[in-house]
């Protein structure tokens, strides 16, 4: 079976190699995003097996419910499983509305049970 | 006595008729003319009595004494009416002098009886005396913040008199005729008459537009640097979780140990910062909630465990009893979580070493209970009335030097009453408390309300 793709939106750098760095040791292929441009260019290019998406993104003009908002509209990506991790607390209803499968406050999650979501989208 | 010629005139009884007319008519006119004076109103003409007296003195007498009483019984009115009219006008000027709007209104119609200055000054144009409760919206265009007419049946005056009971909003924008847009805080009360009838209602209202900014820029910055926050706090929780796992190789156990210590601050601090933003979103009712069916039991369960490390350092035990088949619970996740992690790391931190803390999860009529138990310093009695108010510490425990921010038990409380539930709690001070959380199974609240 061929690895599987994560794409990770996320502006942070420090955040980006946490996710880089434990889920590559879970075996996933990790391609990284900084901006909402850059993910959805990337999610259409790639078509990764899931999505990890931050919902505040500076600098593009395009945040994260852009991005899943322009993958709900891709018949290609429309059903990419999109885990949302954000230190908002406040969004879930709306991102849960605009088709986000799981909302996760990155602070009251273990980087563990980041993994594990990921895993059992994955049936890993 | 005067002898009416009647009786011995030697003329014919017709004369002596007229003759006694005439007397007649001669003594009453003067006492006819004060008469009709007084029937205009006027009760200042004097009946003569003269001094000899004859069949009409009594009569005289009679009214000059009843023209006395009622000259008195004007008089007593009109002092009264004066004092009415100077206390009228000490209130008019207390009322005018006052720095917030007062509007006194009719009951039921809600058209206004007294109204000052200040309220007009506030709503920037002169209150219509026709203008009754359902009218206000329209009258004085009356907003929410949202800018939506300010709905009739919300507004507090509409509370108070159509229940007859106190009501306080402080979400009513007035746009004014020249179209500035002021926040007003309006409380009303019912005024009852001697038999308990509602009479009148009044409304005091102020400007809370400054207080309202102040607010708003508050929140928003406390929100945007709690978030910030949570940025390097997370990352540090996620990289030392993976040291402290061995996914960068084993680590030597002084190294471990010390960055378990790193770990648990980290966690501290990153239940602060959730509970500062928690207050935050309460205040700026902005609270979002996301309600499902959910598991108390599961709940509690990982509460315990997240707790572990915090109970161990300690020194204190965590028991959980449960009874068997409990419902789940429609809330929001992350408040039973809030509010369970509060209770319990209360119980944790304000025990006494080798502590017992003990969570009970048992079933009632359509509710579930919790109760968290321990063994700790307790509340001293007099600071009972304030443990669930906001930054509120007790004595005991500012002076056991034990940290925290006096923030948990005011979101407990807050989290439980949004879902309809109640807490209430015993204790005596150096042996322990319990706290007592009741939540129904089913709540009325819709998952779909956004508030």
């Amino acid at each position: 079976m061929s690895q599987k793709k994560i794409l990770i939106v996320e502006d942070d750098i420090q955040t980006q190699r946490v996710y880089h760095n434990k889920l590559t040791s879970e075996g996933y292929a990790v391609v990284l995003a900084a901006t909402g441009k850059e993910g959805v260019f990337t999610a259409k290019k790639i078509r990764p097996d899931l999505v990890i998406l931050d919902i505040m993104l500076p600098g593009t003009g395009m945040n994260g419910f852009d991005v899943l908002e322009n993958m709900k509209k891709d018949q290609e990506l429309k059903n990419i499983p999109v885990l949302v991790l954000t230190n908002l607390d406040t969004e879930e209803r709306v991102a849960k509305e605009i088709g986000a499968n799981e909302y996760l406050v990155k602070a009251n999650v273990s980087i563990d049970e980041v993994a594990e979501r990921v895993n059992k989208r994955l049936q890993k | 006595m005067v002898r009416l010629r009647h009786s011995k005139s030697p003329k014919g009884s017709f004369e002596a008729d007229a003759d006694v007319k005439k007397y007649v008519a001669q003594r009453l006119d003067p006492l006819v003319d004060v008469l009709s004076f007084a029937s205009i109103g006027d009760f200042t003409k004097n009946v003569h009595i003269s001094k000899k007296e004859d069949e009409f003195t009594p009569v005289n007498v009679g009214v000059q004494v009843l023209l006395d009483v009622i000259r008195d019984k004007i008089r007593e009115l009109e002092e009264e009416k004066g004092r009415i009219e100077a206390d009228k006008k000490q209130l008019g000027t207390l009322l005018d002098s006052l720095p917030v709007g007062v509007y006194i209104a009719e009951v039921p119609s809600g058209k206004p009886i007294l109204v000052n200055k200040k309220a007009t000054e506030l709503v920037g144009r002169s209150f219509d005396p026709e203008a009754g409760v359902d009218d206000y919206t329209k009258t004085y265009d009356l907003l929410t913040e949202e800018g939506k007419k300010y709905p009739t049946k919300g507004h507090p005056l509409y509370i108070t008199i159509k229940k007859g009971i106190e009501a306080k909003k402080s979400d009513l924008v007035v746009r004014r005729p020249n179209k500035s847009l002021i926040t007003l805080k309006v409380q009303s009360v019912p005024v009852h008459d001697k038999v308990g009838n509602l009479s009148s209602a009044i409304a005091v209202f102020d400007d809370i537009t400054k207080e309202r900014e102040v607010e708003n820029l508050k929140s928003q910055f406390v929100s945007l640097v709690s978030h910030q926050l949570r940025t390097p706090l997370s990352n540090m929780r996620w990289n030392i979780e993976m040291l402290l796992k061995g996914d960068y190789g084993i680590l030597p156990e002084e190294i471990a140990g010390v960055l378990k210590d790193v770990y648990e601050s980290d966690k501290k601090l990153i239940i602060l910062v959730n509970d500062i933003l928690n207050v935050s979103h309460i205040e700026e009712g902005k609270e979002l909630e996301y309600a499902v069916g959910v598991s108390p039991k599961k709940i509690i369960h990982k509460v315990l465990t997240d707790m572990k490390p915090l109970a161990r350092e300690k020194m204190v035990k965590l028991h959980f009893k449960t009874q068997h088949n409990i419902p789940r619970v429609f809330i929001d996740p992350k408040h039973l979580f809030q509010i369970v992690q509060n209770l319990v790391s209360n119980a944790i931190n304000y025990n006494v070493a080798k502590g017992k803390v003990t969570v009970h999860l048992r079933k009632g009529t359509n509710k579930i209970l919790i109760l968290v138990e321990d063994t700790g310093i307790g509340i001293p009695e007099k600071d009972r009335e304030r443990i669930f108010d906001k930054f509120f510490r007790t004595e005991n425990a500012i002076k056991s030097q034990i940290q925290g921010s006096g923030l948990g038990l005011y979101i407990v409380k807050t989290y439980v009453k949004k879902w309809g539930g109640n807490i209430i709690f015993t204790s005596k001070e150096g042996k322990g408390s319990t706290f007592f959380v009741e939540l129904p199974i089913k709540n009325h609240i819709d998952k779909k309300t956004k508030t």
